[in-house]
């Protein structure tokens, strides 16, 4: 005979058993769809804190792609070697092993190859491993979610905090929902389709963001349209339209530039439009493309 | 006579009018009883209900009652927890596979991540150079569309074009650098030992250059300079197996067409212009009673591409075309007050007894002789002022063989005035000749074979190659030719390499490279300046300076640079030669460097230059008609042309614009000598022409003449790779090599006990039972929109008081996506199908796939016969895509909501939804939707010859999850096309055109980015984009003023617009198709809209 008050005791430990497990599971099923706290090493140990954190940067300092295209894009090793090589900016970090890991990166641009878990990595470029990654068949825009002012921690988090670059947003589409359905962006209650003005999002409204895109002259000329359409096509085709004879078109560019001054104080990361002191440092043949905006050195 | 439709012969057997719900009994009377109560209780068939609508209630009471039918659990909830099951399942498996990003060292100017950039470039199809716009993600290639500032292209692309990116990442081409051959097997060398040993071949003995056509000032200059280096002993030729035209034409000039044995569209000689010029001869001009079509008259033994959009096609004997168009010569001349030449003259009168179309068996059009009508046509062109072209090419006709066909065309072009004006001067040709004759002489000590392949397409050409100390290939494969060489140099891809083409006199265009190399090769030009340059010639050199190394994508090898070498360069060669002869002709004041960044974005300088044609061909005697046997006729394949594209699995699987057999060669014979000789399709016979013996499969091929067999070159190649060999007879294909054949009249043919299967994608993804699919109108002799009969159906899409599940529809306040389909200029040619395939990641499924009706093509192009018996034939091509129907029948049976509407009326799949069921394609009334049963993406050439796994598994491109990404790319280059915005499907799930909706974004983005509009036009499908016939319109439906809207508008007030389907099922398509015109004289009966044959018309 098994005493009432011991399968009373019995009763709550399975109670308790079972509630665990209920818990337990729910947790498990909550976050087995998305890779939240996903943090690799990365083959430099690169610290947001410190850059964006400590020293302020603009996360459109070095990921310059964000307000441009879709990807955020890695910065290409020209940014990093324009504050870090010894003919850039020649910063060696004050942090304890900031040193160690610049002289990696250093050596990485030097020798044109390393070695990692046995496999060469090759091109004189740091192989990041990736942290964030949507899956295949969404289309998501950076672009249009920097130039409508969200800011970068909406969906990734303090990153100015971490000093291993975590996935902080589960990145679900949930997480897309929860911005998009409960207030006026693209797809929420108070946005009527067609009508722009009831558009509003993030610190900037409609008559902010439709100032704020101004046309881009790399854009236009780089990418003109010539989808099947003549209606499509640029006016003219004297402007130097291919790539790699705008740099050199210096003159071109100023006078573009005397024509409407407003574009002056777009992020340019052309070298000729700086100054000339500054040609030097971003002039020779690896650093062309450093992303310069003004205000990030000069605030 | 009985008028009947068919796309099959089994069609032929049925009944010619099938009531669609009569003989629909899907789900067993005991369904079809209730269903047959419902309707009956609810008045839905009565009048009143069909012109009155539905009243609310009705449709409350017929909903009450649907619900009582079903059963507990609806399928929806039942779905709903199997998947959520699933879900609970398989939520443990997902593992985070660890990914690698690799940024640039320094990001190029103007390169934006995730933003594509277009370069103008020029692509070559065999030699014709097609001014192209190549879309570039991340340095990478992924699409290549017309350039739409070519004057005479103007911007559409054709099939071969669409699919050059598959030989650009062919996994084939050579990878491991420079070759030497002991005559046994290839062994790597490297360029240094490449260019001493041709270089010291060079400086004594004879130098033979074979190359394909050249037409660019650049390489013109080039050769000039060899030529000059090694005066004296130097010769060049030009090997193109199939030809192209001698002379221009200006079709959109023209109004009347008549080919005569000849395929303009597919016959693989005329130019894409030619194509482009076909839309605007077709397509209806002109305002109020000045409004007019072209006219397209065809004298043909078989059934060609142009045959098939002809409005009067006579049937004649391949050795009777000649006649038939002296014939023609004759009439005209008689009222012109011209003379035929004597030969003539006699020649005709030695065949003629009454009257020369009798004697010629020669089916009369609507009760007059062909000739007479053809005739009468063109001199009351010519009296109202207006040209006609007549053409003559292809491969039966070359040689001597055609000789006084293309006299005869000279001829009539000459009297009836459009020399000059519809037909112009081409550029004069040299050919192989000079250089096979050194070789036969024995004077040549190098022989240089680049860009073509003579190996395989000119019989005795190894033989011949043996007389030269040193054979050097200069080749993207080891293929035919390169069998026969001492050393092979890799040539370039022409996306990756510079160059220039004159694409017609006085239009230039240049040629930029859009990627790296992807192996260690280098630009043929580059290769014959190294050889020179080693040889001593001086012109060649440079002093050597150090280069920053570049490295291939794919082999991470070390790329061989001119510069580095001490060799001038092609890219400076090709500028400086473009500086000096091009700019003076572009008359322009722009400096040079301008000019040449101009040249370089628009990628096409000049006008075209016009002048007239001077006589060429002689008139000679016809040859006797042949009495007995089969007549011969080897076509160039209409995919694979020369075979340059043999190992191009698109151009394998895109079905025959005519016979629509994707994947094999075939014999087409004529359905009467099937009947008496009791062949039917897919029996394997033995053809025997001369000493040349093949085994081919039959295919009967309507409108073919009796007496007449077909074959085509440009299959059978044993050196061009992987896909290729598929085909091989080896392998159990029947890509037979009919290159013997060429220039052998006559055959016998033997029936074998053997049987093929051809994967013939006719009769696939039929609409079944349904009317009115392809519709046409006879527009006889009378202007278009004046007194012809036309079908007048619900075109405007409201047609009212018809049954309706949907209830009120939704409305589109921005943009509505929509597409007209003008049957009228439709050839068929598959352009838009490979367009579609490469901007959508759509895949290869392989031969036996597709014989399982699996071909994956959004676009089924349906061809149509209709006539009244088998030989006599009119043919409309149908392409057929999604119609983005606004009463979608596919969405309401979808358990997944995986199928629904965007925004914009367009139907889109959404693949992470859809589970498989397969519900909406057999809903889907157009039969559009595909269904992924294997990882398709996976294979090159699809699952096929799979008999066993482990074979499947070596075909397998992908090696996902078991290599490092980088080794993984060096085996798959193929990965590299897919685009980027596009999800690459898996297996098990369905999917369909979705209106390249991401187009549609990517234009938004743009104009939003430079703060424009988005302008009408901008935003086009792929497949809208390259029609080189510009049958396919897109455009917002909701913008007045759109092209796709005032098209659709100026179709349907002449009430030649229809929804496909839509008067039967109130889809409410989003895609408006414009009837055929069938412009000739016609009994009056056939007027009647009653008898045409759309009544009986189902595919």
């Amino acid at each position: 005979m098994i005493h009432p008050l011991y399968l009373l005791k019995r009763f709550w430990l399975i109670v308790a058993l079972l509630i665990g497990a209920v818990a337990y599971g729910g947790y498990w099923f909550k976050n087995a769809f998305h890779d939240r706290g996903y943090a690799p090493p990365q083959p430099i140990a690169f610290s947001h804190k410190t850059h964006a954190g400590d020293l302020k940067m603009d996360c459109n300092y070095c990921h310059f792609n964000a307000a441009r295209g879709k990807h955020a894009g890695v910065p290409p090793m020209s940014v990093c070697l324009g504050c870090h090589s010894p003919q850039g900016g020649g910063i060696v970090g004050s942090k304890p092993g900031a040193k160690e890991q610049i002289d990696k990166l250093l050596a990485i641009a030097e020798k044109g190859s390393y070695e990692e878990n046995g496999v060469t990595k090759d091109g004189g470029i740091v192989h990041w491993n990736r942290v964030h990654r949507l899956p295949d068949h969404v289309y998501f825009s950076h672009e249009w979610h920097v130039k409508a002012g969200v800011a970068c921690q909406t969906c990734h988090g303090p990153v100015q905090d971490m000093t291993v670059v975590r996935q902080d947003a589960t990145l679900t589409m949930a997480s897309c929902l929860e911005c998009h359905r409960n207030s006026n962006y693209v797809g929420g209650r108070e946005f009527k389709h067609g009508d722009d003005a009831t558009f509003t999002v993030g610190s900037l409204n409609n008559e902010g963001t439709v100032a704020s895109l101004k046309p881009d002259p790399v854009v236009v000329w780089a990418q003109r349209s010539v989808k099947g359409a003549e209606a499509a096509k640029p006016e003219s085709h004297s402007a130097p339209t291919t790539v790699a004879e705008i740099e050199t078109d210096a003159a071109k560019l100023e006078k573009l530039q005397q024509s409407n001054p407003s574009w002056k104080d777009l992020p340019r990361w052309r070298i000729a439009d700086l100054p000339a002191s500054h040609r030097a440092a971003y002039g020779g043949e690896r650093f062309q493309n450093a992303p310069t905006q003004c205000s990030t050195c000069h605030q | 006579m009985t008028i009947r439709t068919w796309t099959s012969p089994a069609d032929l057997a049925e009944a010619p009018m099938a009531s669609p719900l009569a003989s629909r009994d899907e789900f067993g009377p005991d369904v079809a009883k209730a269903i047959a109560e419902l309707r009956t209780a609810h008045g839905i068939d009565s009048p009143s209900c069909q012109h009155a609508g539905n009243a609310p209630m009705e449709t409350d009471r017929l909903r009450q009652d649907l619900s009582q039918m079903l059963p507990g659990v609806n399928r929806r909830g039942f779905l709903r927890l199997t998947g959520a099951a699933a879900v609970f399942t398989l939520a443990g498996c997902q593992e985070k596979h660890p990914d690698t990003l690799v940024p640039y060292a320094v990001q190029p100017e103007g390169t934006t991540l995730g933003n594509a950039n277009w370069y103008s470039t020029v692509l070559r199809d065999s030699g014709e150079a097609v001014p192209v716009m190549v879309k570039v993600y991340d340095g990478r290639p992924i699409k290549v569309e017309g350039n739409p500032d070519s004057p005479l292209t103007k911007g559409r692309a054709d099939v071969r074009t669409q699919a050059a990116l598959l030989n650009l990442y062919d996994p084939d081409r050579l990878q491991s650098g420079p070759q030497k051959s002991d005559g046994q097997a290839f062994a790597k060398t490297t360029w240094s030992d490449l260019d001493a040993a041709v270089g010291a071949s060079l400086t004594q003995g004879g130098v033979a250059l074979l190359t394909g056509p050249v037409d660019g000032p650049a390489t013109k200059a080039l050769l000039a300079e060899l030529s000059q280096a090694f005066a004296g002993r130097f010769v060049h030729g030009v090997w193109d197996p199939v030809g192209r035209d001698v002379l221009q034409y200006r079709l959109e000039k023209a109004e009347i067409l008549v080919t005569l044995g000849s395929d303009l569209l597919g016959g693989g000689t005329s130019s894409l212009a030619d194509q482009v010029g076909f839309g605007a001869l077709r397509r209806a001009r002109g305002e109020g009673a000045e409004r007019r079509t072209g006219q397209v008259i065809a004298f043909e033994a078989t059934l060609s591409q142009t045959g098939a959009m002809a409005d009067v096609r006579v049937r004649v004997a391949q050795d009777r075309v000649a006649y038939a168009a002296w014939g023609i010569a004759e009439l005209v001349a008689k009222e012109l007050g011209a003379v035929l030449p004597a030969a003539i003259t006699a020649s005709l009168d030695q065949v003629r007894q009454a009257d020369l179309a009798t004697s010629l068996g020669l089916k009369p059009v609507n009760g007059a002789s062909p000739l007479a009508f053809t005739a009468e046509r063109l001199l009351a062109c010519r009296k109202a002022g207006r040209q006609s072209v007549i053409y003559v090419g292809g491969l039966p006709n070359r040689g001597p063989a055609g000789a006084s066909l293309h006299a005869a065309a000279e001829f009539l072009n000459t009297i009836l005035g459009n020399d000059g004006i519809t037909v112009l001067a081409g550029s004069t040709q040299v050919d192989a000749a000079p250089v096979l004759a050194a070789l036969a002489a024995g004077t040549v000590q190098t022989l240089i074979v680049s860009g073509t392949n003579p190996g395989y397409s000119l019989p005795g050409f190894a033989a011949l190659a043996t007389k030269a100390k040193t054979v050097v290939v200069l080749s993207d494969r080891l293929d035919e030719t390169a069998q026969s060489a001492q050393w092979v140099a890799p040539s370039l891809h022409g996306l990756e390499t510079w160059g220039d083409a004159e694409l017609v006199t006085g239009v230039f265009a240049l040629q930029q490279p859009t990627i790296l190399p992807l192996w260690d090769a280098r630009a043929a030009e580059e290769s014959l300046m190294a050889f020179a340059a080693a040889a001593g010639v001086a012109a060649f050199k440079t002093a050597p300076h150090k280069l920053a190394p570049l490295k291939s994508v794919v082999s991470r090898a070390d790329l061989w640079q001119a510069g580095a070498v001490g060799v001038r360069s092609w890219r400076d060669q090709v500028k400086a030669v473009w500086l000096a002869s091009v700019k003076p002709l572009a008359r322009t004041l722009a400096s040079d460097s301008s000019f040449w960044t101009s040249a370089l974005s628009v990628g096409v300088v000049g006008s075209p230059v016009e002048s007239r044609p001077t006589a060429a061909a002689q008139a000679v005697s016809l040859a006797a008609f042949s009495t007995a046997g089969y007549q011969l006729v080897v076509s160039a394949s209409r995919a694979l042309r020369d075979g340059a594209w043999a190992n191009n699995p698109w151009l394998h699987e895109v079905p025959d614009p005519v016979s629509k057999i994707t994947w094999d060669n075939y014999l087409a014979v004529s359905p009467a000598d099937a009947e008496r000789e009791q062949w039917s399709d897919g029996d394997v016979v033995e053809v025997t022409a001369g000493s040349a013996k093949a085994k081919l499969p039959i295919h009967i091929q309507d409108g073919q003449h009796p007496g007449t067999l077909e074959t085509f070159f440009g299959w059978g190649r044993h050196h061009a790779g992987a896909v290729a060999d598929l085909t091989a007879v080896e392998n159990g294909g029947f890509g037979v090599d009919v290159v013997p054949f060429i220039g052998q009249a006559s055959a016998t043919v033997a029936k074998t006990v053997e049987t093929y299967v051809l994967a013939n994608v006719q009769g696939h993804h039929r609409l079944d039972g349904r009317e009115q699919i392809a519709q046409e109108v006879t527009v006889g002799a009378q202007e278009v929109g004046h007194g012809h009969h036309a079908w007048i159906n619900g075109t405007d899409g409201k047609p009212g008081g018809r049954l309706n599940l949907w209830g009120a529809s939704a409305t589109y306040p921005g943009s509505k996506w929509g597409m007209t389909v003008d049957l009228n200029t439709c050839t068929g040619c598959n352009a838009c199908v490979v367009a579609c395939a490469t901007e959508n990641n759509v895949p290869v499924v392989g031969r036996d796939e597709v014989r399982k009706n699996r071909e994956m093509h959004w676009i089924a192009i349906h061809r149509y016969y209709r006539g009244a018996d088998r030989l006599d034939v009119d043919v409309i091509q149908q392409p057929v895509m999604c119609q983005h129907c606004d009463n979608a029948p596919c969405e309401v049976v979808c358990p997944a909501n995986a199928t629904m509407h965007s925004n914009e009326g367009v139907n889109l799949q959404i693949y992470n939804r859809c589970i498989g069921t397969r519900y909406c394609a057999n809903n889907c009334p157009y039969k559009v939707r595909r269904f992924n049963w294997y990882e398709y993406a996976s294979f090159r050439a699809g699952p096929q010859n799979s008999e066993n796994p482990l074979t499947r598994a070596t075909k397998n491109i992908t090696t996902s999850g078991t290599m490092h990404p980088e080794a993984e790319l060096a085996h798959a280059p193929l990965q590299m096309m897919f685009n980027p915005d596009v999800t690459v499907r898996s297996k098990g799930v369905m999917e369909k055109c979705t209106f390249c909706v991401q187009r549609t974004r990517e234009v938004r983005d743009l104009a939003k980015r430079s703060g424009a509009k988005v302008k009408d036009g901008t935003v086009t499908s792929a497949c809208a984009q390259t029609c080189p016939t510009q049958a396919i319109t897109f455009g917002d439906l909701n913008d007045p003023f759109s092209a796709v809207v005032q098209n659709a508008k100026a179709a349907e007030a002449e009430g030649l617009a229809y929804g496909l389907l839509d008067v039967e099922l109130n889809t409410r398509p989003a895609v408006t198709y414009f009837k055929r015109l069938r412009h000739r004289p016609e009994a009056a009966a056939s007027h009647d809209h009653a008898a045409p044959a759309q009544g009986g018309a189902h595919s």
